[in-house]
């Protein structure tokens, strides 16, 4: 939940980094991409249920770490706060973090053979 | 059960007692009335079956189908109140609840009640009547539109064609004549309706009740609805017996048990003692819970909360309660208030729209190309999906996740790509027209906030489908809620 909250607020800064530093048309647009997604996979993953939606922030804690050497832009800076930004958010995102509740063995259990809610023992 | 009982389909029953017996050690069978020949049927399969319990699942005449049957055999007899009229029910109290039906059949009591003998051949437990409640039987038997609706259509017709009978009531080698509009023989005393129209009934006590209703009174029909104070014997008479015969100058309508028998001009009847074990609702009902909890221990501690409030298996919480949907619909209806008044904007009905943060922002994105894509605008589609989340939000009670989990589904669906639509316009704001909408940000992080409550909710439903296919079961009908 913690690691949730930390990519959402990295998130959230990522909105303002293209106004905060001169990153060149593809960097600040990347930006504005990854944002929103990081953004959208944090909240998602807060609830529980969900919680491995929080994989989907490795991808783009990756992409934007890569993006800061891959995509052409002539400013440092940019590049490293992207760099650090997207370890950052791929790092949180590979945490796991406790649940308190069961969810009958969750999205997986649609694909297991026995599954967790299909247990005479379910629910103990 | 019978599956036409009720004008409603009998789904939520037949799910609600698969998933209450799905890992209890007790054996069920289920028969499905057909209208012929099921008396006969019955008692085969109750010969076959051997049963401890049997449940009646419909309306009187159901109930009455199967009283008769089970007749001096001491295997009790259980009430699930599904039909159009559901007096004997109302009459024992019994839950109208699958869960507090299912509680009455564990843990009520079993007990003798007497039954009433008509001309011979006619078994009737609740109450029978000659006249006005007959027509209106035979009415709405005839009528196509079932439920209350049916039945208030036809009182208006009973009414506009009442008559007054010419009747002699022999009772202990004593006549009585007297003019009425109904004569009800009451083994019960209170209609599905709730009118109490034997105050003295007793189930019990080897006597049954004849009511004379002489004059239609507004002062008496209040008094059989919600007083419960003597009548007055002017209008409305009360006997007692354990037999008599009831003469008609002409013909009249005549009903048993809810079941319409005809035109008769003589009705005799006889009381039969202790005739039938019926299942009376546990006294009390808390007890009788604590008493389920605790038998059904923690081997089916997951069935338990799944059958009671609705916890599906395996999991903590039911993610189809009130208390969980209440708030995703909340927010889905302010993002339904602010996808509307940007679609009034979109549409020219208002000139201006509120922007606090970044100027022409909003304008901007509001018209850009990307907002006129589809031939609607993207805001009145965004209102119609908050409108979709709305209609499949709300309805179904705190077991849809599998009575209805095509609903669930749909709401899943509706919620999921909303949220997706929304990710991409706020993308599109920044990278396509170098600007933002504040309305149009707020919008999206509903809808993304609106994406996890919902998916529970679906989550437990495609588990609940999965089930279904492991066991070999349809699940195309578990899908409409036809069948677990």
């Amino acid at each position: 939940m913690v690691a949730a909250i930390l990519n959402l607020l990295i998130g959230l800064i990522l909105f303002f980094l293209p106004s905060l530093f001169t990153m060149g048309q593809a960097m600040s647009q990347n930006v504005f991409i990854v944002a929103p997604l990081t953004l959208a996979f944090s909240i998602i993953s807060m609830w529980e249920v969900n919680r491995s939606v929080r994989f989907f922030n490795v991808v783009t804690g990756a992409w934007l770490a890569a993006s800061g050497f891959v995509l052409p832009t002539q400013y440092l800076l940019p590049r490293v706060v992207c760099g650090l930004a997207g370890a950052c958010i791929f790092l949180l995102a590979l945490i796991p973090s406790k649940t308190k509740q069961n969810y009958g063995g969750g999205w997986m259990s649609l694909f297991q053979k026995h599954p967790p809610h299909d247990s005479p023992k379910s629910n103990q | 059960m019978n599956p036409v009982a009720g004008g409603k389909h009998k789904a939520d029953w037949e799910t609600g007692i698969r998933a209450y017996f799905q890992q209890l050690p007790h054996r069920y069978e289920l028969y499905n009335t057909t209208g012929a020949h099921d008396k006969e049927s019955l008692r085969y399969w109750l010969n076959n079956w051997k049963p401890d319990k049997v449940v009646a699942i419909g309306g009187d005449g159901t109930l009455k189908l199967v009283a008769e049957v089970l007749l001096h055999s001491d295997i009790p007899l259980c009430i699930f109140p599904a039909g159009s009229a559901n007096g004997m029910a109302r009459e024992l109290n019994v839950a109208t609840t699958v869960d507090g039906c299912l509680e009455t059949l564990f843990y009520g009591t079993p007990r003798k009640i007497d039954v009433l003998r008509i001309n011979g051949t006619e078994v009737c437990i609740h109450l029978s009547d000659i006249g006005l409640n007959a027509q209106l039987v035979k009415y709405f038997e005839e009528n196509d539109v079932r439920g209350k609706l049916g039945y208030a259509r036809e009182i208006f017709r009973v009414l506009w064609r009442k008559r007054l009978m010419q009747l002699s009531i022999r009772r202990d080698d004593k006549t009585m004549v007297r003019n009425a509009f109904m004569v009800v023989i009451a083994n019960a005393g209170v209609y599905g309706t709730g009118a109490r129209i034997n105050p003295i009934g007793d189930l019990h006590d080897g006597l049954f009740e004849v009511v004379i209703l002489r004059k239609l009174s507004v002062v008496e029909l209040l008094k059989m609805l919600f007083l419960n104070r003597p009548f007055n014997p002017e209008k409305t008479e009360l006997l007692q017996a354990h037999a008599l015969t009831i003469r008609v100058k002409r013909k009249a309508y005549f009903q048993v048990d809810g079941e319409y028998l005809g035109k008769t001009q003589q009705v005799e009847a006889v009381i039969d003692k202790a005739a039938l074990t019926l299942i009376f609702p546990p006294a009390d009902r808390e007890e009788s819970r604590q008493r389920l909890e605790d038998d059904m221990g923690k081997e089916t501690k997951g069935l338990k909360q799944h059958s009671r409030s609705g916890v599906p298996p395996g999991w903590d919480y039911n993610p189809s309660e009130w208390g969980q949907r209440v708030p995703l619909l909340v927010i889905a209806f302010i993002g339904f208030l602010i996808a509307a008044y940007l679609s009034a904007y979109q549409m020219g009905l208002i000139h201006e729209v509120w922007e606090p943060f970044f100027g022409r922002g909003s304008a901007e994105i509001l018209h850009s190309p990307v907002s006129r894509l589809l031939p609607i605008p993207d805001a009145v589609l965004g209102a119609l999906g908050y409108l979709t989340d709305l209609a499949t939000g709300i309805p179904g009670g705190t077991r849809r996740w599998y009575t209805k989990p095509w609903l669930v589904i749909i709401f899943g669906i509706a919620v999921g790509p909303l949220g997706l639509a929304s990710i991409l316009l706020v993308i599109s704001q920044p990278v396509l027209y170098h600007h933002w909408c504040t309305l149009c940000l707020i919008s999206a992080l509903i809808t993304v906030l609106m994406i996890s409550p919902a998916m529970d909710e679906m989550l437990a439903s495609l588990q609940f489908l999965h089930r279904v296919k492991r066991k070999g079961s349809s699940v195309w009908k578990a899908f409409w809620g036809l069948h677990a």
